[in-house]
């Protein structure tokens, strides 16, 4: 007998559109004659058909107000079955901090699980405690069932957890001071006693720099404790930084003795920053370890842009102004943007364009053993700093 | 016979083709063509009724359903939205979860969300991935390291729009760029419409972005709030006011076209709302400062807009589902990063990367150095309290606290080189400072008597007890005393008692060991004195 075979494309575009139809023909019987929760109520055994229960409640988010740090406290939710089968209720998962106890009311059952007759309510208490730093607070408590159109309903609890102290920021931080320039900082530390507090001390704790620094604290101002809700009290800490402190880094703390409530207390915010030279280079391209620039290998075919910074800050930084006065390899162009101040001032920002045309020389600065370090010499005007060389590892090929 | 090949000569009129023969080539290729028609129809069926992205790939089917049952189940109802907008942030430096409590047991997690992105997109679901920001929580080099990781890692994962906390901009500026940057030809994730790095006009990282997800037109940008900016003393940032800076990035995206304007506000609520209020072309808004778990559904804003809180240490993900045309055009799914992602093994290895920067620094090359102890007192490692105190030795032995550094050794990647897990694995460290005191741990090789979690992490260092008790020193008795005294914990007193609870929380805190209860955990490692025999 002869077969006539058909043309593969014709039978690959069948396939495609037979294979199409299959799928979307599965997927809408599955989602037309599936119930909801299929595996859900499955797996738990429930049934479809027949009278089933219905779990009912009023409200499923309680918001308990404010709490202490260490306060605990409950909420008892109602649940009613308005069906006509046995609503049998399991405790589920928790958050980390919630508990949920017994029910209580109609229905029988152990302490992990209830049954509510048709018609019956129980209620199920859920209990939290205030852990943490303070903040807002939410957490979640689950109820498993046997309503097949609610398998689980879930109870949040939310509020505030309030401290007794409060630091805006909670850690002061101060990044790339200056070593020959004065600095200050500032935080804000809040009390939520039931009355004012007083302020008995405040001072800072740090081995190698604390003479170089004054810590002083006033009362904020009432407007200001609105920034923390529920603030009974508050005091601005400023630190004020003199010239000359070490370079590397800074740790500390800022220790305050209160007194709230009759009680004294000792707020202590750590103090940690890094002190680094008026001259720092910044981009993608720098190697902060090596403290080189890693441009790797570059055609001179298809070049190179890229972008340095020189960041100038301290007592100096205004006269700062960089010229090119020898860059290696040859080949390699930096061209000097004209000076920018960041934001209020403190630091200037110069940029440095770095660039291969395509007629540059071939050259080899990988920083191997074998190849030396290629650099960038700038003469900056810096009254401590007049030159700034910038190691810069490249190799420009074909 | 081969079949016979039939050619069309110019001129002549065409003939109908003959038909061919089937023999065992032809036949051959028959069965070929009805397999390729089987597979097509496999695939196509396959991409017809695809699955919902409600768990990773390769995770059992136990572990999936205990953590529906746990934290719910997810996306019922969906079906293909058009677009998916997948938003996360706040994860403090959780870069994975970790603790005592057991990691199946915890939520977050780069390798987690990484799955979680991949399910969407494998389901079939164009996403878009957008962070609020708040990589990390820290200072220092080990954060500076860290902040470049998940960096790397939000990149990897295909972000389209990454903000800024306050946390992270209190990194050294240099760090900042060199993760934040543009990377060749490829544009950075980062943006903000008030913080510029190196100032505003350096244009280090775009203002906004306006990316085409499903056929429909997403603007995204970012805020820092002038509530949180105050706290930044930072001078190589510049960071300008929240609303005016917004204004100028409104109109522009105003013209963008766009189906959906997202706003990542690194504020409080209340800063957010009023910014939301302020400029109502936003209908997704996210926002800081909320409670540790978002909220199942997500509050509409007065503008119609929905708010989208996210939760802390990056437990969680949110996904806004966009559903043009239907009665529901936008639905959100709270998505805990539970166990049932399962672990992403990009992921694995950046974090094993992360470990690895983290081992070669070395202690010294993250800047830690040992600070004196608040006592002043030295330690003598827990094999020198098993002398005389050989009952609590055992008990201590048999406890999960003497192979705590073991625990350490045996993850994947392993973590015995990183500061913020050794603080609570070794004795001598500040456990919430992640430093080292003077006379503590410092590594396998060169304090070995200091490694797990010993005696002296609670009864304070010892050395000087141990010395006297054998003998090594001379002391007066009321010296002995003193010294032995110094040690002692009782539980007999309510101070005594919270002085020991206070000593445990120092390392089983809410975030290692969410569920510490003192009076359930005490037994287990109850070693009084009473009891020995």
């Amino acid at each position: 007998m002869k077969i006539r075979l058909p043309n593969a494309w014709l039978v690959a575009v069948a396939a495609a559109l037979l294979g199409g139809l299959t799928g979307v023909a599965t997927a809408v019987a599955t989602a037309t004659a599936t119930p909801l929760r299929t595996a859900a109520t499955a797996a738990a055994g429930l049934a479809t058909e027949g009278p089933q229960p219905r779990l009912e409640t009023d409200a499923t988010v309680h918001d308990f107000g404010r709490v202490a740090v260490g306060g605990s406290g409950s909420h008892e939710f109602t649940i009613r079955n308005t069906g006509d089968a046995p609503l049998v209720l399991t405790k589920g998962a928790t958050s980390c901090t919630c508990t949920v106890s017994d029910f209580s009311g109609a229905g029988s059952g152990d302490g992990s699980s209830r049954t509510v007759p048709p018609g019956g309510s129980t209620t199920v208490r859920i209990e939290w405690k205030g852990k943490g730093g303070g903040g807002p607070f939410r957490q979640r408590a689950t109820i498993l069932t046997n309503d097949p159109l609610r398998p689980e309903v879930a109870f949040s609890i939310e509020g505030q957890v309030v401290p007794i102290w409060k630091a805006e920021p909670p850690v002061i931080t101060l990044a790339g001071l200056s070593a020959s320039a004065p600095a200050e900082a500032t935080a804000a530390l809040f009390t939520f006693g039931n009355a004012a507090a007083e302020l008995v001390d405040c001072r800072l704790v740090a081995e190698q720099f604390a003479d170089l620094v004054t810590v002083s604290a006033e009362p904020l101002p009432p407007a200001a404790l609105a920034a923390a809700e529920g603030a009974t009290a508050g005091f601005g800490l400023t630190l004020r930084f003199a010239a000359g402190l070490p370079l590397g880094k800074l740790r500390g703390d800022v220790e305050t003795t209160l007194r709230v409530d009759g009680e004294e207390l000792t707020a202590t915010i750590p103090l940690e920053g890094t002190v680094t030279g008026d001259l720092t280079v910044v981009g993608q391209a720098w190697d902060k370890r090596a403290k080189a620039v890693r441009l790797g290998t570059v055609s001179r075919r298809d070049g190179l842009a890229t972008k340095l910074f020189v960041m100038a800050k301290g007592a100096g930084r205004d006269q700062v102004r960089l010229a090119v006065k020898e860059v290696i390899p040859a080949g390699l162009e930096v061209t000097v943007s004209p000076p920018r101040p960041v934001g209020d001032g403190n630091l200037i920002r110069i940029g440095l364009t770095l660039s291969v045309p395509p007629e540059a020389p071939t050259a080899n600065n990988l920083c191997t053993e074998a190849a030396s370090a290629g650099k960038i010499v700038l003469e900056t005007g810096h009254p401590d700093t007049p030159e700034l060389t910038i190691p810069v590892c490249v190799a420009i090929a074909e | 016979m081969h079949p016979a090949k039939t050619t069309h000569c110019p001129g002549l009129p065409r003939q109908p083709l003959a038909p061919r023969r089937v023999d065992a080539v032809a036949a051959g290729r028959l069965t070929m063509r009805l397999a390729a028609l089987l597979v097509f129809t496999a695939i196509s069926a396959s991409a017809g009724s695809a699955a919902t992205p409600d768990h990773g790939v390769g995770v059992s089917d136990e572990v999936v359903t205990e953590f529906q049952q746990r934290n719910g189940r997810l996306f019922e109802n969906w079906g293909v939205p058009r677009a998916v907008l997948a938003i996360t942030g706040e994860l403090d430096g959780y870069i994975e979860p970790c603790g005592c409590t057991g990691k199946e047991n915890q939520k977050g997690g780069l390798s987690r969300r990484q799955n979680f992105l991949d399910a969407m997109r494998t389901a079939g679901w164009p996403v878009v991935a957008v962070d609020l920001g708040s990589q990390v929580k820290r200072f220092g080099r080990q954060a500076e390291v860290k902040y470049q990781s998940i960096a790397d890692g939000l990149r990897q994962m295909g972000y389209s729009g990454i903000g800024f906390g306050p946390a992270d901009l209190r990194l050294p500026a240099e760090e900042l760029v060199a993760a934040v940057a543009s990377v060749g030809t490829e544009p950075t994730p980062f943006l903000s419409a008030n913080v510029g790095l190196l100032g505003l006009d350096a244009n280090i990282t775009p203002r906004f972005r306006v990316v085409e997800i499903g056929g429909l037109r997403v603007g995204i940008t970012a805020v820092l709030g002038d509530g949180k900016a105050d706290g930044i003393r930072n001078d190589a940032i510049e960071i300008a006011p929240a609303e005016s800076a917004l204004a100028k990035v409104a109109g522009l995206l105003q013209q963008g076209n766009c189906d959906h304007q997202v706003l990542l506000s690194w504020a409080t609520p209340e800063e957010t709302r009023s910014l939301a209020a302020a400029y109502p072309q936003f209908d997704i808004v996210v926002t800081a400062g909320g409670a540790d778990e978002p909220p199942a559904q997500l509050p509409e804003l007065p503008s119609g807009g929905r708010l989208v809180e996210l939760g802390h240490k990056g437990m969680y993900a949110v996904a806004v589902g966009f559903f043009p045309g239907s009665d529901q055009p936008i639905r959100s799914q709270r998505v805990p990063l539970d166990a049932r992602w399962g672990e992403a093994r990009e992921m694995i290895k950046l974090l094993a990367s992360y470990q690895r920067q983290l081992e070669s620094l070395g202690l010294e090359g993250l800047g830690l150095s040992a600070m004196r102890h608040p006592t002043g007192r030295r330690f003598a490692g827990s094999a020198a309290c098993s002398d005389c105190h050989d009952y609590a030795y055992e008990v201590w032995e048999g406890s999960s606290h003497a192979y705590a550094l073991t625990t350490l050794e045996e993850q994947d990647p392993r973590r015995d080189g990183d500061p913020e897990c050794l603080s609570c694995h070794v004795v001598g460290w500040a456990p919430q400072r992640f430093e080292p005191f003077e006379g503590g741990f410092l590594s396998m090789a060169k304090t070995p008597h200091l490694a797990h979690n010993g005696c002296e992490n609670c009864h304070g260092p010892a050395a000087a007890h141990a010395a006297v008790e054998r003998g090594d020193v001379r002391a007066t008795q009321a010296e002995r005393d003193r010294l032995r005294e110094e040690l002692v914990l009782t539980l007999d007193t309510p101070e005594g008692k919270q002085r020991a609870v206070n000593n445990c929380l120092e390392c089983h805190d809410l975030d290692n060991s969410p569920q510490f209860d003192f009076d359930e955990y005490w037994p287990s490692v109850d070693h009084s004195e009473d009891d020995e025999e």
